[in-house]
């Protein structure tokens, strides 16, 4: 009978077993819960080749894209090597070549490979682990498509007491050494039958970062449906790239971008020089919520990024106005920076 | 022989249904606040898994399993009433005829005393 490799080992399957069932039969630690192919809890990585139709099948896109499958939908006819959802174990070294503000407490890090290894594949919107040579380590989300520029971009923001950024922010030089590992998540554009579904985009913070790549992603695929980019900061000074993306909306009709601040400008400080042109007042739910089309909104593909609780609030009220979940895509920031860390 | 859940359409039914469910418990003051978790991925996966078991599908759920999840709600027979109303009310918007409607509350309510704890 054919086996399934799991932590080093290799577990005989019995006929017509499933690749769950047969881990849990050897006392494999696999979380689960329907054994219907239905919650998704039992989500695996296919890792040599890929999983059968049907253990792909109620996926979405982007999990089928990077091999996931259903432990309980599979039943091998062969070996199969499987893992659990997680950071990819290669690392890529890579030399910082920019580091330049974007905003008062925000910078762009352009990263070059260093030697010989190719840059691992990735989807702008994942997100990649990034160490410095101190071992500090921390996950960033991709803002652009590398076989493009050559470079990996990430925006990083500083964070008070943070041990990475702290480096970043004073000690890290152009030509550093660091090592990239990834990619992860699944907030990304995957439009594989050229739809043109609506997309509504948003975020605060560095959130922008994620959606910065999904929106330059889609253009470049040549996405026709409207796109709608919600940027949103507590002033105006929290906002970044907003010359740029206001550039990317003359040339692409179809791009729409959404600047808003939850403070009235008048209320800037002095020192706040930023020239931003017209921002939206007000929440950024309530802004997203007053353009978002209700009409289109069961075709409309969502992705919400930044800070969690934020990214739970606009997820639960776009799907109450009737967004379906598995269009909704979510990247969260704080729970991948724990794991992370762990 | 084809079981309620083949009838209405296995797992495809399931995927159907539960933004529809979903959506109409969140939106029930009475009984949003027992759905409204954090992590709706894995509120989208708990519902499927119910649907999975009210259309007769095959699940994994004990009585026991039944009783020691809702344990900790102290929930009532009107909490009960009224996800079984939304049940019937996603399997209407679906056009579900009422014969299999039917046929699904009857499994949703033979877990009436084990949800509250009866």
């Amino acid at each position: 009978m054919p086996t399934v490799q799991f932590n080093s080992a290799a577990f005989p399957l019995q006929e017509n077993e499933n690749v769950l069932d047969c881990l849990l039969r050897h006392e494999q630690k696999v979380p689960h819960a329907c054994k219907s192919g239905v919650c998704q809890a039992c989500l695996v990585k296919a890792v040599d080749k890929d999983a059968t139709a049907r253990a792909q099948k109620s996926l979405k896109p982007t999990l089928q894209a990077q091999g996931y499958a259903l432990a309980c939908q599979w039943v091998p006819e062969q070996d199969v090597r499987v893992s659990l959802p997680a950071l990819d174990e290669c690392a890529v070294a890579v030399r910082i070549s920019r580091i330049e503000p974007l905003n008062h407490r925000i910078v762009r890090l352009l990263l070059e490979v260093s030697g010989d290894s190719p840059m691992f594949p990735y989807h702008p919107g994942q997100y990649l682990n990034v160490t410095n040579a101190a071992g500090i380590s921390r996950s960033y989300s991709i803002a652009n498509h590398y076989a493009d520029d050559q470079y990996i971009e990430l925006h990083i923001q500083h964070m008070p007491m943070g041990a990475f950024t702290g480096w970043l922010f004073t000690q890290a030089r152009v030509g550093d050494i660091l090592h990239v590992r990834g990619p992860a998540g699944d907030c990304f554009y995957s439009n594989p039958t050229q739809e043109t579904f609506p997309m509504v985009l948003a975020g605060t913070g560095t959130g922008l970062a994620p959606l910065y790549g999904i929106v330059h992603e889609a253009l470049r695929e040549g996405h026709q449906g409207p796109i709608h980019l919600f940027h949103g900061g507590v002033t105006a000074r929290d906002l970044y790239c907003v010359e740029a993306l206001r550039a990317l909306e003359s040339r692409h009709p179809q791009f729409h971008y959404h600047a808003s601040c939850l403070k009235a400008p008048e209320s800037l400080s002095d020192h706040d020089t930023v020239e931003v042109g017209a921002l939206e007042v007000g929440a950024l739910d309530e802004v997203i919520l007053r353009h978002l089309n209700v009409g289109s909104i069961a075709q409309t593909r969502v992705y919400l990024c930044g800070a969690p609780e934020l990214v739970q609030l606009l997820r639960k009220k776009i799907f109450l106005k009737g967004a379906k979940s598995s269009h909704i895509f979510c990247d969260p920031f704080i729970e991948r920076r724990v794991s992370a860390a762990a | 022989m084809s079981s309620v859940f083949e009838k209405i359409g296995g797992a495809a039914a399931v995927d159907a249904a539960v933004d529809i469910f979903y959506r109409r418990v969140l939106s029930d003051d009475l009984i949003s606040h027992f759905f409204d978790s954090v992590d709706m991925d894995r509120q989208i996966g708990k519902q499927k898994a119910f649907l999975t078991m009210a259309f007769g599908g095959p699940n994994h759920y004990s009585g026991k399993d039944m009783r020691e999840a809702h344990k900790h709600m102290h929930l009532k027979e009107e909490h009960f009433n009224a996800v079984a109303g939304h049940l019937a009310g996603t399997l209407q918007e679906l056009n579900v005829p009422q014969p299999l409607i039917d046929e699904v509350l009857t499994i949703a309510g033979s877990t009436h005393d084990d949800v509250l704890n009866l």
